[in-house]
């Protein structure tokens, strides 16, 4: 039988960069900035995410002396822009947060509640953010 | 004995206050305005030059909805008072007081009217727990405001104090010159406004009531009530305290609704009041599962907002493993510091299995296959998780161990540390594997065989699901059987040993269908023994067992949605009049509570106390508990969905002669049952 784990994988081989890795964990090495871009890079590489299949809309990530980013979900469908678009969700927080979401050091609803991500108009569909995360 | 309290709630808030409308929170006491898990006031005194007021009459009018009639205290016997108050308070964003004090003499007189306020931002957990706060608290009087904050490094909570009539404000609290010629009446409304969900996570300041405007929220939220109660299908019966107890029931479930954001609008049951005010996959499933014969809706959204917090990673200080179900989710400071895991908290072992239960009831009920087909990701992904992380010592059976300390020792619906003992009382070792939970999954397997079959056009899936199912049942009928007790065991426990407490679980076994026939009479038996039925109903713990105790929260306790899953089950093995006994037993037991079951009641045996004794600390209103009767009525009338049709086979106990439903709404429309005793 395929296990669980397995399963899950397979619904992210598109997530995947040609060397196989995701996101870089060493922050040591990988400055944050980079490791933004590079995450971002990536989910405009991976395309689709099967998880925010019931999901439509934009979230507009504005990561402090990092950049803008517009993440378009559509069932699905990712789409990462750098191009100022409308957004239904707008989110903001520094690159040392940001950092540490994207690399599950520091979870998503957690630092919302704690007031580091502020955040306008549908915060919900902001959240389902963490889904893009592993 | 605690001070009597008047609880108002409405969406995510609750006040809890004395029954002049005080409050006076010490650091541990549940009571002031609560909402998203935070006290946002913890005083609240209104003196009258300089004394609080006496207490003349309380009314909790509605579940928002209470007002307080006071007289000036003199310190003295009580003597006739020429003033008279009234506070009129609603719940919601914060909540709205409207005070009027009325001069009765034919002379003029001056007040000093004051209201002290205060408030410390306690998390539910330091009330809990009784912890002490780690950052800053200020007050500050703006713009006509009273604003009473905490910070914390980015963490800002504020309460909004304005009123419509212009107060003199110090960081403690409103004053008042009140001047009132002979008959006068003065009046103002206090709006007292917290964030809602939006400005929580935005971090803007909380939205500035318009000041003077009369809070329109009370009218707002009694039509929502009146249409809710209407909506809903009506109870009728020969046995009095029916009708009652199934108004109580829809009128306390209607104030559970907690409103998720992750669906819009929608609303699903809260696990209970006051610790519980938030979503609890396992008591917001099976609340829902229980009300689906009335109000089928809240499946729905319960459903839809669980899939969008199910686990996506491994995450140990959570619990969290891909395709789980979330155990609860909180708002608090210690969730937003991290110093608790529930952002959200993964950390139970049945929530997944009774997800894919309820989304496959759901259908049975509303024939709503577009919820089934567009959670289907989800739904097989918790299939997915049951056989793999559920396992992880890999024996085939669901088992649980928390990854930290900080997580729950127990993960099942008993989830005190000391409810999985063995009968000489000693604890059992983790992982453990409850008896319940196989069961669960056994059901969960079959349900999703049917949708996988009828929905998602995946017959292999459903070909394997039933071949696993068939092969899980004949094992746990033998690996879980303790012979020389004639009974199920309770768990498995990490060493493999049988757990072998005789304990209510054994109930939800039959709900599940896991159980052979052949040893379906040996669990009614056991069920329905002096040692487990105290007359009241089944407790969680028999008694003779080492560490039973009739006032131990799950080790003896009567929990009532234990008792109306086990009629369920009772039922469904054929066993109608023992299932009708256990639900008129509960029922009963609802009339010495004013028609509202408690989430657990004392154990002692019925012909000892002659009346249920109430659990010391237990949550009321309680989501499961108030699911109670609604299933229960539907087990008395034997209301099952066949196809799309509702079957009636009702038996009644003998205390009810008839019973009626009307309107009860399904993929049939809305539909009548009606049942009367026969004679003879």
């Amino acid at each position: 039988m395929v296990s669980a784990r397995a399963c899950w994988d397979l619904r992210h081989s598109t997530a995947r960069t040609a060397d196989g890795s995701l996101i870089g964990m060493n922050t040591t090495v990988t400055t944050k900035p980079t490791i933004i871009h590079r995450f971002f890079d990536e989910l405009a590489l991976r395309g689709s995410e099967p998880l925010l299949h019931n999901v439509t809309g934009t979230i507009e990530w504005n990561i402090k002396d990092v950049g803008r980013w517009w993440v378009r979900m559509n069932h699905g469908a990712v789409h990462v822009s750098q191009s100022p678009q409308n957004a239904d969700c707008v989110a903001s927080c520094d690159a040392v947060t940001f950092a540490g979401i994207i690399t599950g050091k520091e979870n998503l609803m957690a630092a919302a509640l704690r007031g580091a991500v502020p955040s306008s108009g549908n915060v919900a569909l902001g959240l389902s953010f963490q889904r893009l995360l592993r | 004995m605690a001070t009597p309290t008047v609880s108002i709630l409405e969406g995510n808030t609750f006040i809890v206050s004395d029954l002049a409308g005080n409050i006076n929170a010490t650091p541990i006491d549940p009571v002031g305005l609560f909402a998203w898990d935070t006290r946002f006031l913890s005083k609240w005194i209104l003196t009258v030059n300089g004394t609080v007021p006496n207490v003349l009459s309380t009314d909790d009018l509605q579940y928002y909805l209470a007002q307080f009639f006071l007289v000036p205290g003199t310190g003295t016997i009580y003597v006739d008072s020429d003033i008279s108050i009234i506070r009129r308070r609603a719940a919601g964003a914060g909540f709205q007081e409207e005070i009027v004090i009325r001069n009765e003499k034919p002379e003029a007189t001056d007040l000093q009217v004051r209201l002290e306020a205060g408030a410390d931002f306690a998390d539910l957990f330091e009330v809990k727990d009784q912890l002490k706060k780690k950052g800053e608290l200020y007050q500050r009087v703006r713009d006509s405001s009273l604003v009473l904050g905490y910070s914390r490094d980015t963490y800002v909570r504020e309460t909004r104090i304005t009123s419509s009539v212009p107060a003199e404000m110090d960081p403690r609290g409103l004053s008042y010159a009140v001047h009132l010629g002979p008959h006068e009446e003065w009046h103002t409304t206090i709006d007292v406004r917290i964030p809602t969900a939006g400005q929580l996570l935005s971090g803007e300041e909380n939205a500035k009531p318009e000041v003077g405007v009369p809070p329109d929220g009370a009218a707002r939220r009694a039509k929502d009530l009146r249409s809710w109660m209407i909506t809903a299908p009506k109870v009728g019966s020969s046995w009095a305290p029916m009708e009652r107890i199934y108004e109580r029931s829809l009128v306390d479930l209607a104030a559970l609704r907690f409103f998720p954001g992750v669906v819009p609008g929608g609303s699903l049951p809260a696990a209970g009041l006051p610790w519980f005010m938030s979503i609890f996959g396992r008591d917001s499933i099976l609340t829902s599962f229980q009300a689906l014969p009335f109000v089928p809706e809240m499946a729905a959204t319960t459903l839809r907002a669980l899939a969008a917090w199910q686990g996506t990673k491994e995450d140990p200080f959570r619990d969290e493993e891909p395709g789980k179900i979330l155990h609860e989710l909180r708002y608090g400071e210690m969730t937003a510091f991290t110093e608790r895991p529930h952002s959200p908290y993964y950390g139970a072992a049945d929530v997944t299995p009774l997800f894919i239960i309820l989304l496959d009831e759901l259908e049975r009920w509303t024939g709503d296959r577009g919820l089934v087909e567009e959670l289907e990701m989800e739904a097989k992904a918790a299939l997915l998780w049951i056989d793999d992380y559920g396992d992880r010592n890999g024996d085939g059976y669901v088992d649980y161990q928390r990854h930290l300390d900080t997580g729950l020792e127990n993960q099942c619906w008993k989830d005190s540390w000391n409810s999985i003992l063995f009968s000489d009382g000693s604890n059992s070792k983790l992982p453990r594997a409850p008896a319940e939970i196989q069961g669960y999954v056994y059901d969960a397997k079959l349900r999703g065989a049917r949708m996988a079959r009828l929905f998602w056009n995946d017959p292999a899936l459903a070909d394997r699901l039933e071949r696993e199912a068939a092969e899980l049942k004949g094992r746990f009928n033998r690996d879980y059987w303790i012979d020389e007790r004639g009974h199920f065991a309770l768990a498995i426990d990490g060493d493999g040993r049988k757990v072998d407490s005789l304990t209510s679980n054994i109930g939800h076994l039959l709900w599940s269908g896991i159980v052979e026939q052949e040893r379906a009479a040996s669990c009614l038996d056991s069920l329905l023994s002096d040692r487990l039925y105290s007359g009241w109903g089944i407790r969680t713990m028999a008694e003779g067992d080492g560490a039973y105790n009739p006032i131990g929260y799950h080790i003896g306790t009567v929990w009532p949605h234990d008792n109306s899953i086990i009629a369920l089950g009772l039922a469904r093995y054929g066993y109608r009049e023992e299932a009708a006994r256990v639900a008129m037993g509960i029922l009963e037991a609802a009339t010495y509570f004013h028609e509202r079951l408690p989430e657990a009641f004392a154990g002692f045996r019925r012909d000892m106390t002659r009346f249920p004794v109430q659990y010391p600390t237990a949550c009321s209103p309680q989501a499961w508990a108030t699911g109670t009767p609604l299933l229960l009525l539907r087990v008395l009338l034997g209301l099952e969905p066949i196809g799309d049709h509702l079957i009636v086979d009702p038996h009644l106990p003998e205390q009810i002669g008839w019973l009626q439903i009307l309107d009860i709404p399904g993929r049939w429309g809305r539909t009548d049952a009606f049942a009367r005793v026969r004679e003879g």
